[in-house]
């Protein structure tokens, strides 16, 4: 989408147009369910995060004032949302921290699926890749939720550090050194779990 | 950058220092193993029903007033329509008045 079209989106956003509410869901549902399903590893917590977060579009729109990019404060409502369910979830004693629940289980089954599939991949090897996802999204939840953010908006979303400084109001340096040290957890979790 | 309201950022964790930054070998480095083992994670599919779960949301939580289906007899005032009862009552009880031979048996 061009900054024009972005414009005029807004635009209409701001003036509560229900076919531009439903175009922007549309067009930023899949950054937006990407990002929470990434950070709190369940489906349902995901859904329902999402749906808020478009709500929280829809109240906040008029304090948009178009000095960073739509997306962009998008995913910073999204972080927002996302860091206080996981301090909900953290006090009612989820079971999140180290569970995934069976839906978000067959969703990453099926997407590692899937993109083995592609690549005509045997039987043991769809199922080495459905195991690695498995242990990669799990471990993602281990982390705490600014590592766990960092690493999201980089490694996944792969966001600029321009875009993640923006969305985190964390400065370059803080960002980079945060991020590696979220690599080196995330890979010794890994490690942990695939010896 | 615009403040998002409606959400307040979760509060802050108590400071701890900062490591140094790595070296941009090392980090790239990591960020390139990290990366082969993430994109394997795959795309993940939202709902195929989020946009019309969230309007409906926003209807439902500003009680009409946004993205409401007008239907007939939906969101009539109270107050026209009790005065309307009190003026048909009334209109009925002039009408029983002024025409008794009428109604009497």
């Amino acid at each position: 989408m061009d900054l024009r079209d972005e414009g005029e989106l807004i635009r209409r956003l701001q003036q509560h147009d229900e076919k531009a509410f439903q175009k922007c869901v549309k067009l930023y549902q899949a950054k937006v369910y990407g990002l929470v399903f990434r950070m709190l590893g369940s489906q349902a917590e995901a859904e329902d995060v999402s749906q808020e977060v478009f709500v929280t579009v829809f109240k906040s729109i008029d304090s948009f004032r178009g000095d960073s990019k739509f997306s962009t404060w998008l995913y910073r409502i999204a972080a927002n949302h996302c860091k206080n369910r996981i301090k909900y979830l953290k006090r009612r004693a989820h079971k999140q921290t180290g569970e995934l629940d069976d839906a978000a289980e067959r969703e990453l089954l099926g997407s590692a699926h899937s993109t083995l599939g592609q690549k005509q991949a045997s039987p043991v090897e769809a199922l080495e890749g459905q195991q690695l996802g498995h242990i990669v999204q799990r471990a993602i939840t281990k982390l705490d939720e600014e590592h766990r953010l960092l690493l999201v908006l980089r490694d996944v979303e792969e966001l600029s550090y321009e875009e993640i400084m923006q969305v985190t109001g964390l400065a370059e340096g803080t960002v980079k050194s945060r991020l590696h040290r979220a690599r080196l957890v995330l890979k010794e979790e890994i490690a942990r779990h695939t010896k | 950058m615009s403040e998002p309201v409606g959400t307040k950022p979760a509060a802050p964790e108590p400071q701890v220092p900062e490591p140094s930054p790595p070296s941009p070998a090392e980090a790239e480095q990591t960020a390139a193993e990290l990366r082969s083992l993430l994109s394997g994670l795959g795309t993940v599919e939202p709902p195929t029903d989020l946009s019309e779960k969230v309007p409906q949301i926003i209807e439902r939580r500003s009680r009409g007033r946004f993205f409401g289906r007008r239907r007939l007899f939906d969101r009539i005032p109270f107050v026209w329509v009790s005065l309307l009862m009190l003026i048909t009552t009334a209109l009925l009880y002039a009408v029983l008045r002024m025409a008794p031979a009428v109604f009497s048996p």
